[in-house]
């Protein structure tokens, strides 16, 4: 049982956030990075920046990537005390507790480029895009910990919630128009789009959970109703919108509408797993007749659509010779998978001490879905070619023993 | 700018700083709360298919019923006293009347079929002349309806005559038969004072009718074997644990006799112990019943209706009761009856006691044993991991009289012997119950159960068993057994584990 337990807790403390990160450079500047985004990863941060250029821009083959992991309650401290100790008392059971608000949110996202390039100001880009999501209600860990002291424990999904989705997409850009007619006084807005054909890999959607558990002198009673949508090998679309100006040599803004009729259908397997489990008023003496109905069936489905919200994206950059600095807003019209209604706030820096050795800095602020994160990251750059990795801390201002989570990024992008 | 590389530093030093301990995850104990059992143990089961019962308004009832019959009536005896000697028998004939009256004054026959009886006779100095001599009887005749007669065949001695099978008078007669009209009949005639012979007759010896019409004065008839009797069973052996303080005792008495009877005698009542106890058959007011006469094939019928001393009675729990000592005495005066003799009384007995008791401290034991059957995993968390466990029992107590309650743990089915010790491997726990005016909610005891016994909770099987003992009561208690009359038990177990790999 004890196995079990640590690799379920293992599995929650190595999945991490949905709010997905669109390129793994994205990383270093903790989610700032609209107006930064160049060549290829522009199609997917703001094609209105896929400007036309001489040179062949070169995105390479697993080499730009960002992974993350984070938990909401747990940092690497707490993990350390608790495997550290030899036996749980009551006080440090309650400080586990008191680390979790409710429920054990733990979420994991990847993103990996597979390949692409630029010509002149289009682009075409493929990456692989995984995300995970589970919680666990903190009345799981309750029972856990301390056993069935109290009469109720009810779980919903609220509070417990499992959703997975991973993706391919195949990306098409094109910017660089300028606007025409506009006054000569205003600055000029270049605009572009992307739009992005997604085959599906696997998903995995928790559409239905509620239980409870009431246990007293009127015996035990369970109930636990669980409905798992999955679905393998599906395709679908969805096209992003920019538009950028430069109101000065330093500043420029930004402005994204993405997932614009963006969906995933999910058509090569659909199926439903239900399972329903009903104990009631359970004691000791009946447990030699069958006293609880259990159903676990697993059945086709029609073809079932897995929707990417519409978001917003809004931002601006400063920069000069040796500094930049951004920021970045984001707000989705609905929650998913890979959105959030709650809007989030980040911002980005970058020194160039020496021209070819860029720092860069990122601090997101957190809400109530997403945690706050740190970002640092370095890099080289030449002429025809930059690479650089980063890490990001969540929850802490540092990556450590505090830290929620981490994301490590990494890219590699030529120019010929 | 030196400054931000050594931050850059800082944060990849922290980085490559961290710990992280190998995953071994630490012991912690939890506490499991399981309910066991939860069980109303109701006064209504006790309502049984022979004995026990519930009345109109929910009050459990100890009733009983059967049928019994007395002993067949019997042939009725009767005394003529007849003995008359050396009668002149005139040549020409002669008529007699022979007097035929019980000796003991009890029976005067209007008609009777006789069961057996001898009548003797005797023809003495016979003239020779005479061929042919006999005496006719004109009511008492054969069973072709032929006047019954006896004819002298030459023997000058005492001949007997057997009677059995004749029968006397009309068989719808009111008339008594106090005389016997007889002829002797001479044949040839002899001249006139010439004598035929000498006669003499005894019928001075019992004679038993089958069938009588008549009257009977201070006829007594014992019913030596009694009247039969009724078994009464206790279930849970509440016999032993309460004394009833009222009841009431109905006997219907169905007569086939056709005379009106007085009834006497005794109900006997005896318990499992072998105590017994008596009351005399008489109504509220001491007289004595009468049952009143069949009519034709119709049974007079009497309720004999005992109320002031059957709590006496019944106090000891009766497992039996019968009637004893009973006597039918049967005097009609002028008024004739029929009676065969196989003729009987019949009797139904009922008996309702509302179980108004007075309690005594004894073991009722529930007949149905609880099984709880536990895997092999948790068996061996509980050899390896229980720390402590304990009983924690609810009692909710409907019954206006407080108990006991022991509940016995076994690895075995439990036993239970005819001394009512209950034969188990384990251990047992016992609470104290308040009665429901002292304590109408829930009452909670809580139990430790210590490590030996714990390992007893490692069985694959332990059987649960409930005894209840009811105290002692101050006074009468009644008992109800309507839905809301039970003692509800829950049980929980409360143990504490480790939780370890």
């Amino acid at each position: 049982m004890k196995n079990n337990l640590f690799a379920f807790l293992a599995a929650l403390l190595l999945a991490s956030p949905l709010l997905a990160f669109n390129t793994g450079k994205s990383i270093l500047f903790a989610d700032s990075y609209m107006l930064r985004a160049q060549g290829v990863e522009a199609a997917y941060w703001n094609p209105a920046n896929l400007v036309r250029q001489k040179h062949i821009d070169f995105w390479a083959p697993g080499l730009n990537m960002g992974v993350s992991v984070a938990n909401n309650s747990f940092d690497l401290d707490t993990y350390n005390f608790i495997v550290g100790q030899d036996y749980l008392e009551d006080a440090d059971k309650q400080l586990i507790l008191n680390k979790i608000n409710g429920s054990l949110h733990t979420e994991m996202e990847a993103q990996v480029s597979l390949f692409g390039f630029t010509l002149d100001n289009m682009s075409f880009s493929s990456a692989l895009h995984a995300m995970g999501k589970l919680a666990l209600s903190e009345r799981y860990l309750e029972l856990l910990l301390y056993g069935n002291t109290d009469s109720l424990y009810v779980f919903d999904k609220g509070t417990t919630d499992a959703k997975g989705i991973s993706y391919v997409d195949f990306t098409f850009g094109a910017g660089g128009f300028e606007i025409p007619l506009l006054p000569s006084e205003y600055p000029v807005l270049r605009t572009g789009f992307s739009v992005s054909a997604l085959v599906g890999v696997a998903n995995a959607d928790l559409t239905e959970f509620y239980g409870y558990l009431q246990s007293g002198w009127d015996g035990i009673t369970l109930h636990q109703d669980i409905t798992l949508r999955t679905g393998f090998g599906g395709y679908g679309h969805k096209a992003m919108l920019g538009a950028a100006c430069d109101l000065s040599q330093n500043l420029q803004l930004g402005l994204t509408l993405d997932n614009l009729w963006g969906k995933l259908t999910w058509s090569a397997v659909a199926e439903e797993l239900q399972y329903s489990l009903v104990a009631d008023s359970v004691y000791a003496v009946d447990i030699q007749d069958d006293f609880y109905v259990l159903r676990d069936e697993r059945v086709a489905i029609a073809d079932y659509a897995t929707e990417l919200p519409p978001e917003i994206r809004m931002a601006a950059l400063w920069k000069d010779n040796k500094y930049s600095f951004s920021a970045d807003y984001v707000q989705a019209f609905k929650h998913s998978a890979a959105t959030s209604k709650v809007g989030r706030l980040s911002f980005g820096a970058q020194l160039l001490p020496l021209p070819f050795l860029p720092l860069n800095f990122g601090l997101a602020l957190g809400n109530e879905a997403y945690p706050w994160r740190a970002s640092y990251g370095f890099g080289l750059k030449s002429k025809g070619s930059e690479f650089g990795f980063s890490v990001q801390s969540i929850d802490s201002i540092f990556p450590g023993q505090k830290s929620k989570g981490v994301s490590f990024g990494s890219y590699i992008r030529l120019w010929i | 700018m030196k400054k931000l590389y050594l931050l850059m530093m800082a944060v990849m030093v922290l980085l490559g700083a961290c710990q992280i301990k190998n995953p071994t995850l630490p012991k912690w104990d939890i506490e499991l709360d399981l309910p066991l059992v939860n069980d109303r143990f109701y006064v209504s089961d006790l309502v049984d298919s022979s004995n026990i019962a519930i009345d109109s308004t929910n009050v459990l009832l100890i009733t009983a019923n059967g049928s019994a019959e007395s002993d067949e009536f019997g042939p009725i005896p009767f005394t003529p006293g007849i003995d008359m000697g050396n009668i002149p028998v005139p040549g020409t004939g002669r008529e007699l009347f022979l007097p035929f009256v019980d000796d003991d004054g009890e029976v005067e026959p209007a008609y009777a079929e006789i069961h057996a009886g001898l009548i003797r006779t005797r023809f003495a100095n016979v003239h020779s002349s005479v061929q042919e001599l006999k005496l006719v009887f004109h009511n008492i005749f054969t069973s072709t309806g032929a006047e019954f007669s006896i004819t002298y065949t030459g023997d000058s001695g005492w001949i007997s005559v057997n009677l059995a099978g004749l029968h006397l008078g009309s068989s719808s007669s009111n008339q008594v038969i106090s005389e016997l009209p007889v002829t002797l009949v001479v044949s040839p005639a002899l001249p006139e004072g010439t004598t035929a012979a000498q006669f003499s007759i005894q019928a001075n010896s019992l004679i038993l009718f089958a069938k009588f019409r008549g009257r009977l004065h201070d006829f007594s008839l014992a019913m030596d074997s009694g009247l039969g009797g009724i078994d009464i069973s206790y279930p849970y052996g509440i016999d032993q644990a309460v004394a009833l303080q009222e009841a009431s005792l109905k006997v219907y008495l169905k007569n086939y006799i056709g005379f009106n009877a007085m009834f006497t005698g005794r109900i006997k009542a005896q318990n499992e112990a072998g105590e017994t106890r008596f009351i005399d058959i008489v109504d509220d007011n001491g007289n004595n019943y009468f049952a009143p006469a069949a009519s034709g094939a119709q049974p007079g019928e009497i309720t004999l209706d005992f109320h002031n001393n059957v709590s006496y009675l019944l106090q000891i729990m009766p497992t039996h009761l019968e009637m004893v000592d009973g006597v039918l005495t049967i005097d009609s005066g002028q008024v004739i009856g029929d009676v065969e003799m196989n003729d009987q009384l019949f009797c139904d007995y009922l008996i309702n006691a509302p179980m108004t008791f007075i309690f005594h401290q004894h073991d009722i034991i529930i007949r149905e044993e609880q099984v709880i059957n536990i895997t092999e995993e948790n068996r061996e968390r509980i050899r390896k991991n229980a720390v402590w466990a304990m009983l924690q029992l609810q009692v909710q107590n409907k019954l206006p009289i407080g108990a006991r309650a022991r509940v016995y743990f076994s690895t075995i089915p439990t036993t239970i012997s005819e001394d009512g010790i209950i034969g188990f491997e384990g251990f047992s726990e016992e609470m104290t119950i308040h009665s429901s005016q002292a304590e109408a909610g829930w009452q909670s005891q809580e139990l430790s159960i210590d490590e030996a016994e714990m390992q007893i909770l490692t069985a694959p099987t332990i059987y649960l068993r409930w005894v209840f003992s009811f105290e002692e009561s101050n006074g009468p208690v009644t008992i109800y057994a309507g839905t809301a009359d039970y003692i509800h038990v829950k049980g929980m177990m409360i143990a504490k584990l480790v939780v370890e790999d």
